[in-house]
């Protein structure tokens, strides 16, 4: 796997991707997430119907070029799919702060990056113009962001890290069946229905105490 | 000058000078940023960006405060890692003074306050110019004699509320010495011997009374600002 590809993915990279939960906060306040099992359930739902389904295909189109035919398609798909504020400030946040960090890092190779907004084009595109392969940017990316919410999730809950791990393994199916997805995808398969998810992220910002901005 | 990670008098006038205020939770560093904040207002054009680790206490203490008009405090969530939030990451606190500088473009001064951390948290130089350390006497004789980045390399070390020294049975003329043997500095002179003993500044303070607020501007204006005024005392004088 390109180097640089493991680098743009890792938790390290300075995006600020780390302050964000995706709605799990609110669920672990609800205590309706409160073991493995339920963080495992909570990731393959995100996967199969809500952030896999829009987030994960949009980084497999952006890495295709399409983005040079249509420079602001998928981020004004994004803009309206993304029906809750917090989530998508989220996406555009850390997608600025990837770009910044990326063309601070590979001014070169990135001096023709096309213009993006949202995390996941930007990732898309930024992972093509440093030679990654469309299914090693998908499956990176998508590995990035269930890592992330692992790692919130033993912040959030009860729960150790090998168990958060664990949980992580056992959403793995629901992982490569969201990149096959993801690379098979087209604009008008860009979407996703999960409505109990969104409530919970919409609801974050009243939540008493917060550890996370979403 | 003192050795710091201050500016150089050839940064351009413009770029508003940012100073992180560390330390561990309930050291005193919302305190320092309010009285800092009433005294120096009148003569900078400022603003403070606080971390807080599960809400934003902090920036609501400032407010109500008054320290400052409210449009000039600026919180950031920072998902239960203060210390990524100022050192290994610092893209979120970027943003908020990119925000702050956008808004308030004749910024002299832009202080950070982290969440409450322990001893090992740092500053990233690409988020500050310098960065002072608050400790507290609460805390206990032995903190400086702990080390630590804070404690070693912080550009300003204070320690506060040294009037609870007697209750906690605190000698403050033994945690001057440790603090004096942590910031201890031998510039090497070019030579194979080392060059004369320099010591990052450390003040003591009582800042609900005001004590070493005097110093800790005087800090700021003649470590950081260049300004021409007497520097700071360092330590038990």
């Amino acid at each position: 796997m390109n180097l640089r590809l493991l680098q743009l993915a890792d938790s390290a990279f300075p995006s600020g991707a780390y302050a964000f939960s995706d709605g799990l906060e609110t669920l672990t306040v609800r205590g309706e997430v409160r073991t493995a099992a339920e963080l495992k359930a909570f990731l393959c739902g995100q996967l199969a119907h809500g952030w896999g389904q829009q987030d994960a295909p949009a980084c497999a189109l952006a890495w295709t070029g399409m983005l040079r035919a249509a420079p602001d398609e998928l981020d004004a798909l994004l803009d309206d799919l993304k029906l809750v504020r917090g989530p998508r400030e989220a996406s555009l946040r850390v997608g600025a702060n990837l770009r910044r960090a990326a063309l601070s890092l590979w001014p070169e190779e990135l001096s023709t990056l096309p213009p993006t907004r949202h995390h996941a084009p930007t990732f898309g595109a930024v992972a093509a113009a440093l030679g990654a392969s469309q299914a090693d940017t998908v499956t990176a990316y998508v590995s990035s962001w269930l890592l992330g919410r692992v790692a919130a999730a033993t912040k959030l809950m009860k729960l150790g890290g090998l168990d958060a791990q664990r949980a992580a393994r056992q959403a793995g199916d629901a992982a490569q069946d969201c990149i096959q997805h993801a690379l098979r995808a087209t604009v008008s398969d860009l979407g996703g229905f999960s409505p109990l998810l969104d409530i919970a992220a919409a609801e974050q910002p009243g939540l008493d105490s917060r550890l996370f901005q979403t | 000058m003192r050795q710091t990670g201050a500016m150089s008098p050839e940064t351009p006038s413009h770029l508003p000078l940012k100073i992180g205020v560390g330390g561990p939770v309930g050291s005193g560093k919302t305190a320092l940023l309010e009285v800092l904040c009433r005294e120096l207002r009148g003569r900078y054009d400022l603003a403070v960006i606080t971390n807080d680790i599960y809400t934003f206490e902090d920036q609501r203490i400032l407010t109500a405060a008054a320290a400052l008009s409210p449009e000039r405090i600026r919180g950031v969530q920072t998902g239960g890692c203060p210390h990524t939030a100022i050192r290994e990451d610092t893209s979120l606190n970027q943003e908020a003074v990119e925000a702050l500088q956008s808004e308030f473009p004749g910024l002299d001064l832009i202080f950070i306050e982290s969440g409450g951390d322990n001893l090992a948290s740092s500053f990233s130089p690409e988020l500050v110019d310098a960065w002072l350390f608050v400790l507290d006497v609460s805390g206990g004789e032995k903190v400086p004699r702990k080390g630590g980045p804070g404690v070693r390399y912080s550009d300003l070390l204070i320690i506060n509320k040294i009037d609870l020294a007697p209750n906690v049975g605190a000698d403050l003329r033994v945690m001057d010495a440790d603090a004096r043997a942590q910031r201890s500095v031998l510039h090497q002179s070019g030579r194979s011997e080392p060059g004369p003993e320099q010591i990052r500044p450390f003040i003591f303070t009582d800042l609900k009374r005001g004590l070493g607020v005097r110093d800790v501007i005087a800090w700021i204006e003649h470590d950081l600002l260049f300004k021409p005024v007497a520097p700071p005392r360092i330590g038990l004088v």
